[in-house]
């Protein structure tokens, strides 16, 4: 089980707090399409991704932006259990939709820049290394019932 | 995985807006990659590491001229780089995973200072700019 400091829990939904999880979501979502072009394999039914500006003008990704981002919220309610929490979620990843779980931890890479282009300064280096762990965490539970 | 010339423009775009403060992003880099990544502090056992070190500043003005460096020989980043990789081949043999926590760290201090202008194809080039400074490092290892 992950331990979190009180600071850590602080620092979490204090940022948790002030992020639009639609914007966010879809910006995260967009950039891991863009900075990743393999990433797009899993989302033929998209429509337009042919280009940056494309990607990010498409609805589907904006939709599906807000849906992971919001089930990231989850986490920030459940930090103490994450595994049982992301079992469900863990089992469709692997079974339905056969994604490779290092996408987990390129999408946690990416919504890291986010926030940090977001928030800028407040988002400080304890700041920086408690997000990374959670992003870190929240990867491993979605890993964690593949087979 | 190849630098286009887009991606090339790009990464001078950037480094150009970073300008004068490039060393000072070397130090928030490293400063950054040991809080967040404690296992990078492994490789400097010898180093006062506290915030506002003076060994940290002037490794993130080594790490920021190499980078720098290689942007100014975009077009041949092994040769630019050929004697430090040979360094971290022979001496220093950081382990290769370690350059993309390196990398991450650079994206968010860029993040945080130029958030306007890293937008998603300035972010794409600047990840496969570090991603081919890191292949370069590595490429002699074995």
């Amino acid at each position: 089980m992950v331990h979190w400091s009180a600071e850590e829990k602080q620092l979490i939904t204090s940022v948790w707090s002030k992020i639009n999880v639609e914007e966010c979501g879809a910006e995260a979502l967009a950039r891991l399409l863009i900075v990743y072009p393999w990433t797009q394999r899993f989302f033929d039914n998209f429509g337009n991704l042919s280009s940056p500006t494309a990607i990010i003008g498409n609805p589907k990704v904006r939709a599906h932006g807000k849906k992971v981002l919001t089930s990231f919220g989850e986490a920030v309610k459940n930090l103490e259990n994450l595994k049982a929490t992301y079992a469900k979620l863990s089992e469709l990843h692997c079974e339905k939709l056969h994604v490779d779980p290092e996408n987990f931890r390129l999408l946690g890479d990416i919504l890291i820049i986010v926030l940090a282009a977001h928030f800028t300064k407040d988002f400080t280096p304890a700041c920086q290394a408690t997000w990374q762990k959670l992003v870190g965490v929240v990867a491993h539970a979605l890993a964690y019932k593949y087979h | 995985m190849v630098l286009s010339s887009n991606d090339k423009t790009n990464v001078k775009t950037i480094f150009t807006k970073i300008g004068g403060h490039a060393e000072e992003y070397g130090s928030e880099t490293l400063e950054r990659m040991f809080i967040t990544y404690p296992q990078t502090k492994t490789y400097f056992p010898h180093f006062d590491l506290q915030h506002g070190s003076a060994q940290i500043k002037a490794h993130g003005k080594k790490v920021a001229g190499a980078l720098i460096e290689a942007v100014n020989h975009i077009d041949d980043i092994a040769g630019a780089l050929s004697k430090l990789s040979d360094l971290h081949a022979q001496k220093l043999r950081v382990d290769p995973v370690n350059f993309k926590l390196l990398g991450q760290c650079f994206l968010v201090v860029v993040a945080i200072h130029h958030p306007s202008v890293l937008t998603p194809e300035v972010h794409a080039s600047l990840d496969k700019f570090l991603c081919a400074v890191g292949n370069v490092l590595t490429a002699k290892y074995r």
